[in-house]
This record gives structure tokens, C-alpha cells and sequence, in this order.
């Protein structure tokens, strides 16, 4: 079918009364109002987060101390990395964080939710309490929290060692906080004690989206509670877990405010986290270029250990 | 068919979208960084003496930052009450306060962008040496602008914890000179004889006090590595030298660390300072060990232990009992007294009203309106010619009436000179971190050992 072009449509003779830029944007008006709508979050994206992340990726190849120009210097402060002690003993810290958090948080917070959801709610029918009480330590906040944490251990007057001394005597006391042997746990305590109740309620919620049916299906055929659970709730859970150990691991390697405020670190430096030795680097040494090195290695790691558990959850498998 | 970016129907597409944000974002970006002045360019210091003055009719507002209300406010008030607000009554202060961190945190994100730089910039000594690093200094150096009254400071307090290779960029108005404050009345009831001269009566001492009344004579802290600095200063040693390089890695360190280590450990006259993990020097439960009769002695600087019947110190119920004396001697050259913290006023490069910043710093950090401070918070200045002053000569009644300003008078001309270090911050922690709190806290005495691993720190930490 032929298509008549002899006949200029009404909004080009229009459009060609103008000249130049009235006439482009007279044709392209229509298409741009949208995107000029969007374009105050792509603006504020792009200075406030793209090109400082960018920015500190091209500075951590720099040395920059202090006020000066910043100094080519490749992959120094990267190789200084390695050869840092205290570095090393951030990232040691740090791996401990979320090994507490693996090991001890999340199989409490899946005890925790398995117990509400299989007997304490269908008994009490309390879930909304449970809801909330699960959720009020991670309402409080991180600071108010290492603050009353920091009550609780202190050494000669805290609430902990009074309470040992009243039952073993004074040689009972524990230096939660000054014993380089101890801070670790008592971190890993708080963390605990922040965090456990999130965990609960996400896999509380994972638990109530597994059909009923099939628990009861199995338990017919037979199946103990323990068949039932290893069987057929943490298999339908694992992408619940898989959410789980992810945030639980990157929040690990990204705390800061609870040893900054109990500990400031210490003592020797058993406690610092890598965010720590990141923030101190920056600001009270003001050494930049080493501190975007820090933080980029920080990705590293957090990005590695992602895609290790996404391999282990199997995220990559194809469902067939 | 469609060309690049093109799409049906004549709309954009994302490619060309992105292109727009870019261009647009990246031309309010370049707009945005406009104003500043980067690090590598030189900041040219547009000091009191040659920045044109305003007319006097022209209001102008000199910003000042700092980690504390009063740190601020005595300085308004100073102006207000000694006359400078009559004289000047288009000059006022707009004072901006910040938690402790985020004030020097942003004073450093400003000197490093160039973007909202106040005119006062109030600097806490510990954090100073960070802007010491790099080959910009963003403060101006105030050297000429002191001139002749450099004579009328207590330096070691007032200008040396601010100043680097040879200039001064810095003015602290407390002087900072340390003392012993010790429990006159339990001394006295066991017949120990006060003050205490040397190092060794307070052990001899240590051992009565133990016996006698389970107290400990002091106290040593073991995550902060301020009762070494004083006992270092105080035996003619010094911190960081000339060059910036740590100072106390001689037999001279050795001697004060065994002396407290000994105290601690081996004698049992000393214990651990109480405190917190993330406040290290005197948090209140340092205070409360006093007030349970638990230690006798504590040393420090006027903010420490200048004013002890303060409710944040010592507080009520031990009135009368205690006193002030100059630190006791024989380590090193055992000097009366040391220098500990301080808080400059310090003006930036690229501060905006330069030359009235000046006015008021000089007006009152150096003329009788630094007293405005002594009236508030009861500090000794660092400004000499006021250490006569009435107002600093009164008898104190929590120290039995003893009048505390002649002492202090008397340290003034004992202070000794120290240096800043650009790695200050690193060097406390790495010396802490590796030798002062094994020795006090696992009672390491293997010293050659300490000093060798501090000493590697030392040189990696100079090296990146």
C-alpha cells in the first residue's frame, strides 16, 4: 500500500516556522517533559553518590595526605594494605563479627522463629507480640544501645560484674571491654542481643509462607518433626536463609558504631572493625588515598563472600 | 530504520536520556566545585594585615566552630564584658557547635574542599596534627601577627601543640601546666609527709596507704598514654621531637614505664585507671573510685584536676581534704610541671572576614578579657601578665584554702616546650597499642622487644 507523502502533516509546517533550537524543541517537547520529571534524582545521584564512589575509587591509587596534591602512586596503597597490622587485625575483627553472626545469631534467630511459629503462636496466639518484641531492639538506637551496653560491662561498677561478684566474689569480674581476650564476645553479645529479633521475624515470615499441607502431608507418611524440618521447612527456606546470612555477613563487615562507642577499638586493637580503621584513617590521620583503599578492599570482601553464598545457596542453579 | 539515538516514534531514547543527565549533572557538578580552592592549589592566606577592613558601619559576622557551647560563648562574653563590642559594634560572633568528631571532621572536609570555611576554627591539640600533613597548611600562620606578645604566653600550653616547623597556627588560652592533687587529710592521718618531692616518697608512701587503708596512692592508665606524656615531659623528655618523630623510645620512656608497671605489679601501691572503653582519661566512673576512697593521688592538667570539688570530678564530701602540688622529681631532669591538651582558636586560610577573626582572637586571648574563661570554668590562662589577677589568686576552700594560682604562677616559667607531629594520632595509638598496654595490662617487661616492634610501626607508619 502506498503511504502519500505529498502531504506535510500540519505539525511540521508548523514546526518549521521556527528555526533552530525552537524548532527541535518544539518536536521533541512532548518526549522530554517525562524524563526532565525523573531527572532530579539522576542529577542527585550522580553528584552525591556516583562521583564520590568513583572519585574515592580514582583517589584510592593516590597518595593523599592532608592537604596536598594527590601523588600517582598504583596499587601502594593496596600493597601497604597487606603489610599493615593494623589492617589486618581490623579484617581478623571484622571476620569474627560475622562469623558470631553465622554461627550464633542467625541459628538462634531460626530456633527463635521456628519455636514462635510451631508452638507459642498456635498456643498463646500472641504472633503480633512476638512481632514487636522481636522488633523493639532494632527500633533502639545503635547508639542508645552500646551506650547501655557499655553500663552493663563496665568493670569495677557495671551491672554484669556486680552481679558475678555477688555470687563468685571480686576474682569473678570480667574485663568485658578491657580484655583483649573478651571484647570480641561481648560485641558479638550486643549483636546478638540488636539483631537476633530481625532474623526471627524474616524467617517467622518465610516459616508462614510454607504450605500447611505439606508438614501435614509428611507427618502422615510418617515423618518426625525433625524429618519434617530438615526435610521440608529449611529446604523451602533457603532462599529466606540465603537473604539472611547475606545482610547478616554485610552488616558485620560494615559495623561501626558499637565498637567506636564501647571501645573506641580497643583495647590494642582487638576490637576495631574495618569501618573503623576506614573512618580513623580518613579523619584523624587524614590520610584519604589509603582510606578509599581501605574501603574498596572492604567491597572486595563483602562482594567475594556474597557470591560465595550465592554459589552455596545454589542461586545460580537453574530450576529444572 | 533507526539510527542511533533515535527511537519510534521520534521519542528519546535511554541512551541519549543518560547523555543529558550526564552533560546536566556533570555541569552542576562542575558548578557546584566551582567555588572551591583544591588541596593542591596554594591557599592564599588573606591574613589580618592584608585584607582590607570593612567600614565600621558594615555588620560582619565572623563564624566560629567548636566542640563545646562554653568554648565558644566565654568568647562572646568576653567581648560583650570587657569593652570589644563597644568598640566594635559592627563585629559579632556566630558561634557553631558540634559534637567533638563531626566539629574536626568537618573543619577538616572544609580545609580540604575549600567549601564553608569559618573564620575561627577552634582545635582540640590531639586533632591539630592531622592538618599538618600534606604540603598546605590551611591555617594562617599567626607568628607576625603575635609579634612582641609572644613574651606575655606561657608557649608550651599556648602556641607549641598548635605550631609546626617554626610557625605558629595556632592560640590556646588555658595553660595546661600539670600538678599533682593528693588527699592531704589521709596523708595526715597516717603522718605522711606532703607534698610528695620525688617519684620514690610516693612509693614509700604507696606501701602505708595500702596497709593502712587498702587505698592505692595512684592510679596509671593503661588504653591512654597520658600519665607517660606527663612523666616523659616532666623528666625533660619529649614526646614527638623537632622533626615530628616519636620520643620516647630511650631509657628515659623505659624508666617511667617501669616505674608504673613496678607500682602496678610488683608493689600492688598503683591500679588500672578506671575508665571506659571509649572514654579513656577520667569518664565518671573514674571520679567515682575517688569518692569510694579507693585512690589518693591524681596528676594532670587544670581541666583534670585543677578544680576537683566540681559535681563532674570529685565532687561534695571531701572539702578541704585535698591539695595541689608541682609534680614530684627524680626521673630525668624532673621538671615541676608538663603541658596536657589544650583547645586553639586558629583562623583559616580561607576564612572570610580574616582581619576581624584576628581582632578577636588577639582581644581575647591576649588582653585581660581571657579571664572571661577563668570566671566560667576556672582556667589558668596561658596570657601572663593576668596570672597576678585577683580573681586567680583566691583561695580555693575544696583545697583546704590553698591559694592555687601562686602555684601555677610558679609552673608558668617551669613549663617546658614540646613539638606537634603529623602523625600524632598514629604514633599515641601504635605506642599505646604495642608497648604501654602490654606493660600495664600483662605486666610485660621485656622492653627492648616493645620498643624494637614499636619502632617498625613507627617507620611503616612514616612510610605510607
Amino acid at each position: 500500500m502506498a503511504v502519500n507523502q505529498s502531504r506535510p502533516l500540519q505539525a511540521d509546517v508548523a514546526a518549521k516556522q521556527y528555526s533552530g533550537l525552537g524548532y527541535w524543541w518544539q518536536r521533541n517537547q512532548i518526549k522530554i517533559v517525562p524524563y526532565l520529571y525523573i531527572a532530579p534524582f539522576f542529577i542527585l545521584f550522580a553528584i552525591f553518590l556516583a562521583y564520590p564512589v568513583l572519585n574515592s575509587f580514582w583517589i584510592s591509587f593516590h597518595k593523599q595526605q592532608g592537604i596536598s596534591t594527590p601523588e600517582f602512586v598504583g596499587l601502594s596503597n593496596y600493597i601497604n594494605l597487606l603489610a599493615d597490622p593494623r589492617f589486618k587485625q581490623s579484617v581478623i575483627n571484622s571476620t569474627v563479627y560475622a562469623l558470631g553472626s553465622l554461627f550464633l545469631q542467625i541459628p538462634l534467630a531460626f530456633i527463635l522463629a521456628v519455636v514462635v511459629h510451631s508452638w507459642l503462636v498456635p498456643w498463646l496466639n500472641l504472633k503480633s507480640f512476638y512481632r514487636l518484641a522481636f522488633f523493639v531492639p532494632l527500633l533502639t538506637s545503635g547508639v542508645v544501645v552500646a551506650l547501655m551496653f557499655g553500663i552493663l560491662y563496665d568493670y569495677n561498677s557495671g551491672l554484669i560484674n556486680s552481679y558475678l561478684v555477688s555470687l563468685f566474689g571480686e576474682g569473678a569480674k570480667i574485663g568485658w571491654l578491657r580484655d583483649p581476650k573478651v571484647v570480641k564476645f561481648s560485641i558479638i553479645l550486643l549483636l546478638i542481643w540488636q539483631f537476633t529479633g530481625l532474623n526471627s521475624l524474616y524467617f517467622l515470615a518465610g516459616l508462614q509462607n510454607i504450605p500447611r499441607e505439606l508438614e501435614e502431608a509428611a507427618a502422615m507418611d510418617g515423618a518426625n518433626a525433625w524429618t519434617i524440618l530438615f526435610r521440608i521447612t529449611i529446604p523451602l527456606l533457603r532462599p529466606v536463609i540465603l537473604f539472611v546470612v547475606i545482610t547478616a555477613i554485610n552488616g558485620s563487615y560494615q559495623i561501626f558504631t558499637q565498637p567506636y562507642l564501647l571501645t573506641g577499638g580497643g583495647p590494642r586493637d582487638q576490637s576495631i572493625s574495618m569501618v573503623m580503621y576506614l573512618y580513623n584513617t580518613g579523619f584523624s590521620y587524614f590520610n584519604l588515598g589509603y582510606a578509599s583503599a581501605i574501603g574498596y578492599t572492604l567491597v572486595l570482601i563483602v562482594v567475594t563472600l556474597a557470591l560465595i553464598n550465592l554459589r552455596f545457596f545454589g542461586a545460580f542453579r537453574e530450576d529444572h | 530504520m533507526f539510527t542511533s539515538g533515535q527511537s519510534k516514534r521520534g521519542q528519546m531514547s535511554r541512551r541519549h536520556f543518560l547523555q543529558l543527565s550526564a552533560a546536566v549533572g556533570g555541569a552542576a557538578l562542575v558548578s557546584a566545585c566551582a567555588p572551591s580552592a583544591p588541596g593542591g592549589q596554594s591557599q592564599q592566606a588573606a591574613t589580618g594585615s592584608e585584607a582590607a577592613a570593612p567600614p565600621a558601619d558594615t555588620q560582619v559576622v565572623v563564624e566560629a566552630w567548636a566542640h563545646w557551647e562554653q568554648g565558644l560563648q566565654w568568647l562572646e562574653d568576653a567581648m560583650k564584658n570587657y569593652g570589644f563590642t563597644d568598640e566594635h559594634p559592627n563585629i559579632s560572633l556566630n558561634k557553631v557547635v558540634a559534637p567533638f568528631n563531626e566539629i574536626h571532621d568537618k573543619m577538616l572536609a572544609a580545609c580540604a574542599s575549600g567549601v564553608g570555611v569559618p573564620d575561627i576554627m577552634r582545635v582540640e591539640q590531639g586533632r591539630m596534627a592531622a592538618f599538618f600533613k600534606g604540603q598546605e597548611i590551611c591555617f594562617v600562620d599567626l607568628t607576625d601577627l603575635i609579634g612582641d606578645k609572644i613574651n606575655d604566653l606561657v608557649l608550651g600550653s599556648a602556641v607549641d601543640y598548635w605550631s609546626w616547623q617554626g610557625a605558629i597556627y595556632g592560640i590556646g588560652n588555658e595553660m595546661n601546666a600539670c600538678t599533682l592533687a593528693y588527699r592531704k587529710a589521709v596523708f595526715d592521718e597516717l603522718g605522711i609527709e606532703t607534698p610528695f618531692k620525688t617519684w620514690e616518697d610516693l612509693k614509700v608512701a604507696g606501701e602505708i596507704l595500702k596497709r593502712e587503708k587498702d587505698m592505692y596512692i595512684i592510679s596509671f592508665h593503661d588504653l591512654h598514654d597520658g600519665d607517660f606524656q606527663i612523666m616523659l615531659y616532666a623528666a625533660g623528655g619529649l614526646m614527638f621531637d623537632e622533626n615530628g618523630d616519636f620520643g620516647g623510645l630511650n631509657d628515659l620512656g623505659k624508666e617511667i614505664l617501669e616505674y608504673q608497671r613496678s607500682m602496678v605489679h610488683d608493689l600492688g601501691f598503683a591500679t588500672i585507671a578506671p575508665v571506659t572503653g571509649d572514654s579513656t582519661w577520667s569518664p565518671p566512673i573514674y571520679w567515682e573510685a575517688f569518692r569510694q576512697n579507693q585512690i589518693a593521688t591524681t596528676m594532670g592538667a587544670p581541666w583534670h584536676n585543677g578544680k576537683l570539688g566540681r559535681d563532674d570530678k570529685i565532687g561534695p564530701g571531701q572539702e578541704g581534704e585535698w591539695r595541689l602540688q608541682e609534680l614530684p622529681g627524680g626521673i630525668g631532669e624532673g621538671l615541676p610541671t608538663a603541658t596536657h591538651g589544650g583547645t586553639s582558636v586558629s583562623i583559616p586560610k580561607l576564612a572570610q572576614h580574616p582581619e576581624e577573626a584576628w581582632m578577636i582572637i588577639e582581644f581575647t586571648h591576649l588582653t585581660r578579657a581571657v579571664l572571661e574563661d577563668t570566671q566560667q570554668r576556672g582556667i589558668i590562662p596561658t596570657y601572663k601578665p593576668v596570672l597576678t589577677d585577683p580573681i586567680l589568686n583566691e583561695p580555693y576552700d575544696y583545697y583546704g584554702g590553698q591559694v592555687i594560682g601562686e602555684l601555677y604562677l610558679k609552673l608558668a616559667d617551669a613549663m617546658p616546650r614540646i613539638y606537634q607531629s603529623p602523625w600524632a594520632p598514629e604514633f599515641h595509638t601504635a605506642f599505646q597499642n604495642i608497648v604501654l598496654t602490654p606493660v600495664l595490662q600483662d605486666n610485660n617487661q621485656d622492653y627492648d622487644t616493645l620498643f624494637a616492634d614499636l619502632e617498625t610501626e613507627l617507620q611503616r607508619i612514616k612510610s605510607m
